[in-house]
C-alpha cells in the first residue's frame, strides 16, 4: 500500500505538477492510460473548485494517494468554514442544457460517472472530498 | 505538455494535456475561426470538463454563423468524457 501526501498552491498552474504527482505515485499503473486520466479528470475538477469557489484563505490544498491492492484512493482536503457539499448537487437536465447554450459545470457530472465512490467531509474547518477507483 | 497548432484554414489540432491551465490560450487561438471547424484530437491525451466548455462555448458560438464544429480521431477516454456528457450528441464526428 502507497500513502502519500503532496501541498500545492491554489492556482491552475499547479495542474501539471498535480499531475506529476499522480504519474509518480501510481507508476504501477502507467499502462492504465484510462485510469489515470479519469482520476486526473475528477482531481483537476474538485482541485479547480477549491481554487475558484473557496476565497476564504490562502493555504495550500493538501491531496493524499493511497494505492491498495484493488483500489486508489485520492482525497483533497481544503481549508474552509462554509463548504460546498459537491454530492449536494442536482442531477443534469441535458435537453435544458443545450438548449440554454451553457457552456461549464460538467466536472461535478463526470466525477459522479467516473468515479466509483465519493465522499465529501466537512470537519473543524477542514473539507475533504475523496474519490475512489477500483482497479479489479 | 499542451499544444495546439494550425493544420489549415478550418482545422486545427490540439496535442497533449488539455487542463485548465491552458484555457486562455485555446480560448484565444479557437476564437479566431468562423469558419465550419475541424479539431483533430488525434494526439489529445486528455481533457478536462474546462476543456469540454471551451469547446461547447465555441460550438454554440460558431452554430449561431451558421457554421458546425468536426471532431476527429479521438482516443477511448475523450470519446468517454464526451459520452458521459452527452456532447456526442452535439458535435459532428468524423470517424
Amino acid at each position: 500500500m502507497t500513502n502519500e501526501i503532496k501541498y500545492f498552491s491554489r492556482n491552475a498552474n499547479e495542474l501539471p505538477m498535480i499531475f506529476h504527482f499522480l504519474n509518480a505515485v501510481m507508476k504501477e499503473n502507467a499502462s492504465n492510460i484510462k485510469l489515470l486520466n479519469e482520476l486526473k479528470l475528477s482531481v483537476e475538477e474538485i482541485f479547480m473548485n477549491m481554487v475558484r469557489h473557496n476565497k476564504t484563505t490562502n493555504k495550500d490544498i493538501a491531496i493524499r494517494i493511497e494505492s491498495h491492492k484493488n483500489s486508489i484512493s485520492i482525497s483533497l482536503i481544503d481549508h474552509e468554514d462554509n463548504p460546498f457539499d459537491i454530492l449536494d448537487t442536482d442531477e443534469i437536465d441535458f435537453d435544458e442544457y443545450f438548449k440554454q447554450k451553457k457552456f461549464g459545470g460538467l466536472g461535478i457530472h463526470l466525477i459522479k460517472k467516473l468515479m466509483d465512490d465519493l465522499i465529501f467531509d466537512h470537519n473543524a474547518g477542514k473539507t475533504t472530498i475523496k474519490i475512489t477507483k477500483y482497479t479489479n | 505538455m499542451f499544444k495546439i497548432e494550425e493544420v489549415s484554414l478550418d482545422e486545427i489540432k490540439l496535442i497533449g494535456e488539455f487542463d485548465a491551465s491552458q484555457a486562455e490560450i485555446v480560448t484565444d487561438f479557437i476564437e479566431r475561426y468562423e469558419v465550419t471547424l475541424t479539431l483533430d484530437l488525434e494526439e489529445l491525451s486528455y481533457i478536462s470538463s474546462m476543456g469540454l466548455g471551451i469547446l461547447v462555448k465555441n460550438y454554440h458560438r460558431l452554430n449561431s454563423m451558421g457554421y458546425k464544429v468536426i471532431l476527429k480521431n479521438l482516443n477511448e477516454h475523450i470519446k468517454d468524457v464526451f459520452k458521459y456528457t452527452r456532447l456526442d450528441q452535439l458535435f459532428v464526428f468524423d470517424e
